[in-house]
């Protein structure tokens, strides 16, 4: 009877050291319940394969396959939840061989004294878990750059890299484990010296691994953005060429507009003078005025890419002839927030509105840039339908007004904000069919 | 109650508002008066100052030719007063009038046309501050509102268009569920729940509720759905006392 519930326990502290570790690493947040039927289905599985099937070498593998499958399930990322899970095994694996170095070496335990007594048995794995929990918790900050939202973009060469050689190493641990296991039942210290040396070496491979491929994806995306910047602000550059032009143009008909008045004046000619004013300048000046001068507006701003980018979100928005009201009265230069980031949240916020206000029938677009002293406030309103769903349905989870999976929507950009910012606020709300996006930036 | 400040650099035009305000303030019965007028926005910060417990009526001229333009006058005067109705006078079109609208709360702008419009809109904005400032004395002294400070402003939300606080996942990052939206700001949940009014419950670690919006409870999932179908959660230590504040 003891002894069953020594080994229940047993099972039920693996079980939880996986859990723990996994929750500790994972940079997708698990929720408390999702983690507790994890450790309980790893506990019942664990449990019957070491006591009952006597077959604890094939913990590892069944293990990783269930925490895959569960992972891809709730996560609904088949990829990353594999990788996270050998990944966890990993981590455990170093525990592990960890704890067996300092009770051997450092509190001179005999290994064949470890395997033989039950009682000492249960309390490593006690240890384990309590190391495993360190481990991960300090790991965190190196795969927590797996991010999962890189993994997205189909870098297709170098998450080749990383998906073969993760599994690599986790296979080479195995089978490590596994010879040592079974060749000799009376392992001598050398032995185990080196086991626990190639363990930590595969370790610093796997972190090593990680973080080349999380910074060639920051670069690639980086790359992609700056060229994206070029062209628009070679497309700015034309509308301010095309505004410059319209000045040219303004000049030249004002000066003809004076002489004209001014013939009719000296003539003291009122009847044409009053005709004059009705017929032709009146209609020319409204034209003139209903002229754009955003575009000189931008030269606020004078981040490059932020430039490039709203002056293209403008261009596209007065094609679809949405009405644009632009005020920025301050320079922005330096904001802290990482660029590609603030390129994204103003780009999806920007798409958003003018996809609502398409459907409007006067659709209109007011976009504002105010300063005040160390915060930035950008502010987004557009016009909207009447059946445009409430603010938190548009938060939910797999909420598209496009059909699933298209573009990133503004879930994703919460999560970006709240992942990685503590001095970046998004107020959303809709207020009489206008829906208001306020971003504020704490320098 | 409520008093009026004009400053404008144009004496003629100056006199005039001062007259079409003093001329409304008798016929709409108002209690009040025009406490100061002039053409220098320093003697306006000086008033505020020494009156900074009460609130005013600001007639402000954008184009001030002194060193402190209208913009930066009502950014002073709302260093001491943020309740004040501020309104800009300015002779044309105001491009930039939502920026002066959430940068120092202006209430709204009138251009320097005939004098009949000009009338007519002073009169318009004189209501508007008025029935404003009555309305938000009441929920002040109901405690209906509870002030939220946003960093760059504060804002009185309205307790009872409000739905639920909410904990994100960013230490000290609140989140204001209303009918119209959401809104992120610095707080503690032990902070709000004590400035807000009974109706409200801390039905979770996250979640600070206002019972009153409360369509329907799962008790199995321990879920709570809200009046506009949102929804957010209960802890199973606290379901039993949410039910009792519920039935009350």
């Amino acid at each position: 009877m003891f002894d069953m519930s020594v080994n229940i326990l047993y099972a039920l502290i693996l079980a939880l050291t996986l859990g723990i570790i996994l929750y500790n690493i994972s940079s997708i947040k698990i929720t408390k319940k999702h983690i507790s039927i994890f450790i309980t289905i790893t506990f019942v599985v664990s449990y019957y394969l070491i006591f009952w099937y006597k077959r604890d070498n094939l913990l590892v593998p069944i293990e990783t396959i269930i925490m895959s499958i569960y992972f891809s399930l709730i996560f609904r990322k088949i990829l990353y939840a594999v990788l996270i899970s050998i990944i966890t095994q990993i981590i455990f694996a170093l525990s592990d061989a960890l704890t067996g170095f300092i009770l051997i070496f450092i509190l001179r335990f005999n290994y064949s004294e470890i395997a033989n007594n039950r009682m000492l048995y249960f309390s490593i794995a006690v240890i384990i878990l309590i190391m495993s929990f360190f481990i991960s918790k300090t790991m965190n900050t190196f795969f927590n750059k797996l991010n999962y939202n890189y993994f997205t973009k189909r870098n297709s060469k170098d998450i080749l890299i990383v998906t073969l050689s993760i599994p690599t190493i986790l296979f080479s641990m195995y089978s490590l484990l596994i010879t040592f296991k079974y060749q000799s039942s009376f392992p001598n210290n050398k032995i185990l010296i080196i086991n626990i040396f190639l363990i930590i070496i595969f370790v610093v491979l796997l972190v090593i691994i990680t973080n080349s491929y999380d910074k060639k994806a920051k670069k690639k995306l980086e790359q992609i953005y700056k060229e994206n910047e070029i062209t628009q602000l070679k497309e700015y550059t034309y509308m301010l060429e095309t505004t410059s032009n319209d000045l040219r143009k303004f000049k030249h008909d004002y000066i003809n507009i004076l002489q004209i008045l001014g013939g009719y004046i000296e003539s003291e000619n009122t009847k044409e003078l009053k005709d004059f004013y009705k017929n032709e300048l009146m209609p020319v000046s409204e034209k003139i005025l209903a002229k754009d001068m955003c575009f000189t507006l931008l030269q606020h701003i004078k981040i490059n890419s932020l430039k490039g980018l709203i002056s293209s979100k403008i261009i596209t928005a007065q094609s679809k002839d949405i009405k644009i009201h632009i005020e920025i009265s301050e320079d922005i230069d330096q904001l802290s927030i990482g660029l590609i980031d603030i390129c994204r949240i103003i780009g999806v916020i920007f798409d958003n509105a003018i996809e609502a206000a398409i459907l409007c029938e006067s659709g209109f677009i007011e976009f504002l840039i105010i300063k005040n002293d160390t915060i930035n406030t950008f502010i987004l309103n557009n016009s909207c339908i009447d059946s445009t769903p409430p603010v938190y349905k548009i938060y939910e989870k797999n909420f598209s007004t496009k059909g699933s999976r298209r573009g990133i929507g503004l879930k994703s950009v919460r999560e970006i904000i709240d992942l990685n910012y503590t001095n970046v606020f998004l107020n959303t709300s809709i207020d009489n069919s206008i829906f208001k996006q306020e971003l504020t930036i704490k320098n | 109650m409520l008093d009026i400040i004009i400053c404008e650099d144009n004496s003629h035009q100056r006199k005039l508002i001062e007259n079409i305000i003093k001329e409304t303030l008798i016929n709409l019965k108002y209690d009040s008066n025009v406490d100061l007028s002039t053409n220098n926005p320093l003697d306006v910060i000086n008033y505020v100052k020494i009156n900074k417990e009460k609130s005013f009526i600001y007639f402000l001229d954008v184009d001030l030719n002194d060193k402190v333009n209208g913009v930066m006058l009502a950014k002073s005067i709302r260093e001491y007063d943020s309740k004040g109705y501020i309104i800009f006078i300015t002779s044309h079109v105001e491009l930039s009038f939502l920026t002066f609208q959430y940068k120092v709360q202006a209430l709204d702008y009138i251009i320097k046309s005939d004098t009949q419009s000009l009338k007519n809109k002073i009169i318009e904005c004189l209501i508007v501050a008025y029935n404003d400032y009555q309305n938000m004395s009441f929920n002040v002294n109901e405690k209906n509102t509870i002030p939220i400070n946003f960093g760059n402003k504060i804002i009185n939300f309205d307790l009872n268009e409000i739905l639920f606080f909410e904990t994100t996942s960013v230490d000290h990052k609140l989140r204001i569920h209303t009918y119209k939206g959401q809104f992120d700001f610095y707080g503690k949940m032990k902070d709000i729940e004590v400035n807000v009014s009974s109706n409200y419950y801390r039905t979770h670690r996250s979640y600070l509720v206002n019972t009153t919006k409360i369509k329907s409870i799962d008790r199995f999932a321990l879920m709570i759905n809200m009046i506009n179908d949102e929804t957010c959660y209960v802890a199973a230590r606290y379901i039993k006392g949410l039910i009792k504040k519920c039935l009350i």
